[in-house]
């Protein structure tokens, strides 16, 4: 099983088999982080052996024997089957030998220690279920051009990076980060909660003020979060939905975006729509994703389109350009640690929010264009 | 075993229904009815209703967990998380569990579910695994009765329509405490036979259709997607044991050429197993043996005997595995022949309804009408009695496998699944 | 049995017979002539099954051929189809059964049977013909039971596989033959199957020995089979062997229904005999009319002739035609006449002869007592004067006396001959009159005649006058005993006889002619050397007035039996003629 890679072009593998490989991706990395609570494993050895010990009459000497057929890696195996070799010859005795089993089997829970002990008027069974530990994040792979700004458990719906202080919007509310030796601070929170399926908001900033837009209503609030936010209802985003809807010709979509004269649409059908000056469709594109940002830098706007995947794989974003109401690819996509939840264009460049396949945590990354490559 | 097990996690994975936000590049799209098909009748989704009929009994756990929740909910590790109620404390003698409710959590009428004092009191001194495992099982849903009778639920759906055993709406309910579902409804048809519901999703007049395990290995139609989920099937013979003589029952199961079925009549999908519950879920299914013995077999029914066999004909995953059972078992003397009235051994499907071997083993007592689990009792301990008693011999577990339209996502979290209807072709 | 009657049955006989030949004879023919029918039939349906059977086994061959060559058996010799993909295979070539087997005969994919997959075939056929370009006959086992198939082999093209492909022999072979009205056509199938064209035969046991026969000489036999107790259900059948290689596949049975025939024999067998029981009637009828007019005149001859025998020649018969027939009555007539004008003379002349035979007895009877009445006389006449006159007086006196008693008993017995009484009847026990009599003549001591009684326990009460009887019998023992002067046995027998009693008085002593038997109940005939002669008249008299019958039997130095038959009951005087008291 191989780790999740990095760089490296987007594939386009069968859904099918991508779903299966991404399930075991992260499996594997659960298992890791199991690896590095090794005492779990000798711990149920040594309580398997002891059932197994109380299991032999005085005149009983066992004859141990092992075999796997889990998942377990070989050299916790091999660990396991010594310490459990060791642990029955401790107990020494009897003499007429007894043969035990043990069989390192899994299931959905863990890993679990079987132990035949094969009397001669019949066979006894003793099992210790135990778990590894989830493994430790592994490093994250490099992002070109991409900056984590923030990580944290509650999915994060925008986030503004100020000259001092973060904001981060989520779905509990708006709260303030200030960097304190070295490390954010929450300074201040304010809760405005959205309970929606597929949450989405948007955090604008215009000096000291920021307007948080979120589904069925919109607040105002300081920058500093003095004050309690001013909300009242209605907004970009529809009430209990995960479209936006600004009344007008474009009715629900999910981003919308103008390039020059044409508009650009990610409609609530999954396709990216262009739309001329008069409203006209031009194009539609499929497989593009629900998201999108316009890029201003490096003789943009370009648009970064996240890939469209699903909830169990990576995403990745790349630039288009539109040429005459053509999308044309300029740039290597990059692939993120997930799925990505949120795309919204944030100076002359983006952030992108992905939910982190592994850890689960929800990262915001800064996305921004090296001209020179 | 590592594949199995991957596999079966995978599978695991999908019986997981956290209020976790679904997220995909592709924003989902509010709205639409999911239009479902699939072979067992349901008589009624009253967690209090347990069916006799093992189909309808996994297709009952299946969907009654969308209207009816639970305080706890098992996740894709069979560990229970906290779901209706959001923690729990004990009093200092430990014979007293209070468990805190969620806020706002609103019932199908609008009306809010709130237990006197915002908790659930139970009086119980059992270990608390034992506690929660039961609470996350479908018997512990939480049903409140409406003054017309009607039962309430707090899940993602309510029942808008209910045709007992023909056909189901389940429409959204709005104000559900995780985030309405993307899916304003679901459209169930039940009693399809596989056939049918393959001719309907043809003609598209389906979305998600259930299909055989050996077509899960078979190369997809353009436009579909190949899932398998719980609840999964044991498929095992079932004795009448006050006609058919322990040495006969034995004979049969060892006459059966396992390997041969799960190859070439299972297209490799599924498990060979001797044991009720998968390995996936125990752990020690290889403990219960599954080899084929035709000398053994021979010598534990040395004249030839008859026994009539009954299976269903319309289920085109087991009347093969019948037929060739009935093959194997004439090698060792032992005559099958279809009869009329109870059948002394008939080939079942009993169904594995939950992620924990309690829940599951529960179930299953229940449809074999023998004694329930003993709780100081472990799972292997039950099962093994369990087989015993019933007279039950186990021979594979079949995944049960979805046909699914391309526009159909984020299957079978169905609070989450939606429907991209651009992909339709 | 009648003239007429006998006329009736001649006739009625003749007429039958006639009829009965022709219809035998008719039913002969069309019998020969439905056979010479069916025959040629057989012939015909043979001939057409075996084409028949000729063509389907090229059919089954193209078939086989085609499914090996396809593309889904190659691929299923590879590995690389569905277990059960042979049932493609089987609907597109139009096979009922089809296996894929590797070279050592393990199966990869069975279309009737796809459970079999991995097991070895096991269609019965011989080792040698898995390499076979025929096709044969075999028997192909299906999850239900075995099925015979007619059945080729062909090698997967471009592989070491082989296919087995089939087609079912069904009833639908034998339908599609086109058989006539009547007929059928079945097969025997190893081991024991029997089919026609609406499938299984229901009762095929009964066709088992003709079966047997065909399997036992590999040659064709006949034979014909009744399906119920009806025998319009009968069959006729050809059994006609079909071989394969020397050994025998099947027999074919060419069967044709014998019910028309039988319906038309049964039909000729009521038509023959409708027509033979009108012409008996017609015959009786016109043998009635025939005889009416012959035998009512011979009848009535008939009558006439039993009144003569009974005694009335008075018996006339009337002359209706002057034909044979009226001669034959004018000819009765005369003779009629004639016997009766005989008679009379007879009975005259008997007369004159009894007068004259009474006459000479009586003569006889009195001469004897007379001539000593007249030597007596003379003595007185001589001795009226000698000395002892008064002597020969009283010597004389005494004889005439004693002769003249003689004339008296004499003149007795005459006068009563000639008027006997009428019997007084009553029940009486005939044994008691034997008792009595014998013990009255048996009084005095006879030494050298011994008395048998052989009386009957019962039925000895008859209706009689005991007097009349006891005089008769009286007479009889008398006479019995007279006939044996030097002793003897004299036996008396009485019997329940008809519905009366026989009454038998037999003695041991020299016997009787014939002609004395003949004349013995002639009044006044004896043959004793005294004696009146009316003794066994007398007797002959009781009988008669009891109405019964005596008869004698005798013979010389044999004895003498009379016997006496006497009616149980007598006619009431009083009562209408035919009634008896």
């Amino acid at each position: 099983m191989d780790a999740i890679q990095g760089a490296g072009r987007q594939q386009s593998p069968p859904p099918h088999f991508a779903m299966i490989r991404a399930v075991a991706r992260g499996f594997l990395l659960l298992m890791m982080v199991v690896a590095a609570r090794a005492d779990t494993l000798d711990d149920a050895v040594a309580a398997l052996a002891k059932k197994v010990v109380a299991r032999l009459e005085a005149f009983e000497m066992a004859r141990p024997g092992e075999r796997n057929i889990s998942s377990l890696p070989a050299t916790e195996v091999s660990r396991a089957e010594v310490a459990f070799t060791r642990a029955l010859q401790r107990r020494g005795r009897g003499s007429t030998p007894v043969d035990v089993v043990m069989t390192i089997s899994e299931n959905l829970r863990g890993y679990v220690l079987v132990a035949e002990i094969r009397h001669a008027s019949g066979t006894v069974v003793e099992m210790v279920e135990f778990r590894l530990a989830p493994p430790a994040a592994p490093a994250r792979a490099a992002i070109i051009d991409s900056k984590l700004l923030w990580e944290q458990e509650t999915p994060i719906l925008d986030i503004a990076v100020l000259p001092d202080s973060m904001l981060v919007l989520d779905t509990a509310g708006l709260a303030r980060y200030e960097r304190r030796a070295g490390k954010w601070d929450r300074v201040a929170v304010v809760e405005i909660p959205v309970i929606t399926r597929d949450p989405r908001g948007r955090l604008e900033t215009n000096g000291d003020s920021a307007t948080i837009h979120e589904p069925g209503v919109t607040c105002t609030v300081t920058v500093k979060m003095a004050a309690t936010p001013q909300c009242e209802e209605g907004g970009h985003f529809k009430a209990a939905r995960n479209t936006q809807d600004l009344h007008d010709w474009r009715s629900e979509f999910f981003a919308s975006a103008e390039l020059g004269s044409d508009t650009l649409l990610a409609g609530v059908d999954g396709r990216i729509h262009i739309y001329d000056a008069m409203h006209a469709p031009q194009a539609v594109f499929d497989g593009w994703g629900s998201d999108f940002a316009l890029i201003a830098a490096c003789g943009g706007p370009h648009i970064a389109i996240a890939g469209s995947g699903d909830a169990a794989s990576p995403d990745s974003i790349a630039l288009y350009d539109l040429v005459n109401h053509a999308l044309v690819s300029v740039s290597e996509p990059i692939e993120l640690s997930g799925p990505v939840t949120a795309l919204w264009p944030a100076g002359e460049g983006a952030v992108a929010v992905a939910r982190n396949l592994s850890t689960g945590k929800y990262a915001a990354y800064s996305l921004t264009l090296d001209c020179g490559r | 075993m590592r594949r199995t097990a991957l596999r079966w996690i995978a599978a695991g994975n999908a019986i997981l229904a956290l209020a976790a936000a679904l997220e995909a590049a592709r924003r989902p799209r509010y709205g639409g009815e999911l239009r479902v098909e699939i072979r067992a009748a349901i008589a009624s989704l009253d967690p209090g209703a347990v069916s006799e009929d093992p189909v309808a009994l996994g297709a009952q756990r299946q969907w009654m967990p969308l209207v009816f929740e639970t305080l706890v909910q098992l996740d894709d590790h069979g560990r229970p998380q906290p779901w209706l109620a959001t923690s729990w404390t004990h009093d200092t003698a430990r014979k007293t569990w209070v468990f805190q409710v969620r806020k706002n959590v609103k019932l199908h009428d609008g009306s809010t579910w709130s237990p006197a004092g915002g908790s659930i009191t139970i009086p119980d001194d059992r270990a608390i695994e034992q506690i929660l495992r039961e609470l996350a099982g479908a018997r512990s849903a939480i049903v409140v009765k409406a003054e017309d009778g009607a039962l309430l639920g707090t899940g993602p759906f309510r029942v808008a329509r209910w045709d007992a055993g023909k056909s189901a709406t389940l429409v959204a309910h709005d104000q559900y405490w995780g985030g309405r579902p993307f899916l304003d409804s679901i459209s169930i048809q039940m009693g399809r036979s596989l056939a049918d519901q393959a001719s309907d999703f043809q003609i598209g007049k389906a979305d998600a259709v259930e299909i055989a395990a050996r077509d899960l290995r078979a190369p997809k139609l353009r436009g579909t997607t190949i899932a398998n989920t719980l609840p999964m099937d044991i498929v095992a013979l079932q004795f009448d044991n006050g006609r058919v003589p322990a040495p006969v029952r034995q004979a049969l199961a060892l006459s059966i050429d396992r390997a041969s079925i799960h190859n070439v009549l299972l297209q490799k999908q599924g498990e060979i197993s001797g044991a009720l519950l998968p390995n996936w879920l125990t752990g020690y299914s290889f403990l219960f043996p599954a080899e084929r013995n035709l000398v053994r077999a021979k010598q534990l029914v040395p004249a030839p005997f008859s026994l009539t066999f009954g299976y269903d004909r319309q289920d085109a995953a087991i009347r093969p595995i019948a037929e060739r059972i009935a093959v194997n078992a004439s090698e060792a003397g032992i005559t099958l022949r279809q009869g009329t009235g109870a059948a002394d051994v008939r080939l079942v499907r009993l169904p594995v309804t939950a992620g924990d071997p309690w829940l599951a083993l529960q179930d299953i007592t229940a449809l074999l009408k023998v004694a329930p689990v003993l709780p100081a009792a472990s799972p292997y301990e039950n099962e093994k009695a369990l087989m015993e008693s019933s007279g039950v011999i186990p021979l594979f577990h079949l995944p049960r496998g979805w046909m699914l339209s391309s526009k159909v996502k984020n299957w079978p979290r169905f609070e989450d699944v939606w429907l991209d209807t651009g992909a339709e072709p | 049995m009648t003239f007429r009657t006998k006329l009736l049955f001649i006739s009625s006989f003749m007429v039958a017979g006639a009829v009965a030949l022709v219809t035998g004879a008719v039913s002969i023919s069309t019998r020969r002539a439905f056979d010479a029918i069916d025959r040629e039939r057989r012939q015909a349906l043979l001939t057409q099954f075996r084409d028949e059977l000729a063509a389907r086994s090229s059919e089954v061959a193209r078939r086989v051929e085609l499914a090996a060559s396809s593309r889904g058996a190659q691929q299923i010799a590879a590995g690389a189809a569905e277990y059960d993909h042979a049932q493609t295979e089987a609907a597109s070539a139009g096979l009922d059964f089809l296996d894929v087997v590797e070279p050592d005969l393990t199966i990869i994919s069975s279309a009737h049977w796809p459970a079999r997959f991995g097991y070895k075939n096991d269609w019965q056929i011989a080792p040698d013909d898995w390499h076979s370009s025929d096709v044969f006959l075999a028997r192909i086992s299906t999850p239900d039971g075995n099925v015979m198939a007619l059945t080729a082999i062909r090698p997967v093209a471009g592989g070491k596989a082989l296919v087995a492909g089939g087609r079912r022999l069904s009833p639908e072979l034998l339908k599609s033959l086109g058989v006539a009205p009547g007929m059928r056509a079945l097969l025997w199938l190893p081991p024991g199957e029997v089919i026609g064209a609406e499938g299984p035969v229901t009762d095929p046991q009964k066709l088992a020995s003709l079966i047997q026969d065909v399997r036992t000489t590999n040659r064709e036999a006949t034979g014909a089979v009744q399906w119920t107790s009806d025998r319009s259900s009968s069959e006729a059948f050809l059994a006609l062997p079909i071989t394969r290689a020397g050994t025998l596949a099947g027999v074919l049975l060419a069967g044709t229904s014998l019910s028309t025939q039988l319906g038309l024999e049964r039909s000729i067998l009521r038509t023959g005999l409708v027509v033979g029981a009108s012409g008996i009637v017609i015959g009786v009828l016109l043998g009635w009319w025939t005889t009416e007019r012959i035998t009512r005149p011979v009848e009535r001859l008939a009558a006439g002739a039993r009144a003569v025998a009974g005694g009335d020649l008075s018996a006339r018969v009337e002359v209706l035609s002057r034909d044979e027939i009226g001669d034959l009555a004018n000819a009765f007539n005369r003779m009629t006449e004639q016997l009766l004008e005989q008679r009379d003379r007879a009975i005259q002349a008997e007369r004159v002869a009894a007068w004259r035979e009474l006459a000479r007895r009586l003569a006889h009877e009195l001469k004897n007592p007379l001539f000593p009445l007249q030597i007596t006389i003379e003595n007185l006449q001589r001795s009226r004067e000698s000395a002892e006159f008064d002597e020969v007086f009283r010597e004389s006196t005494t004889t005439l006396l004693a002769e003249l008693g003689n004339l008296k008993t004499i003149i007795g017995r005459f006068s009563d001959f000639a008027k006997m009484p009428a019997p007084q009847f009553e029940t009486v026990d005939i044994n008691e009159i034997v008792r009595s009599v014998m013990k009255l003549n048996f009084q005095v001591e006879r030494p050298n005649a011994k008395p048998v009684l052989e009386l009957a326990s019962d039925g000895t009460r008859i209706q009689a006058d005991p007097d009349q009887l006891r005089r008769a019998l009286g007479n009889l023992v008398l006479n019995a005993l007279d006939a044996m002067p030097e002793g003897g046995t004299l036996l008396v027998r009485t019997a329940p006889h008809d519905s009366g009693v026989r009454l038998a008085v037999s003695d041991s002593g020299q016997g009787l002619t014939e002609e004395e038997c003949q004349r013995l109940f002639t009044p006044y005939y004896t043959t004793k050397q005294h004696g009146t002669g009316l003794g066994l008249a007398i007797v002959q008299s009781v009988v008669s007035d009891h109405n019964g019958k005596i008869s004698v039997s005798s013979g010389s130095g044999r004895g003498t039996t009379f016997t006496i038959d006497l009616p149980a009951s007598q006619p009431d005087p009083l009562a209408p003629r035919g009634e008896t008291a």
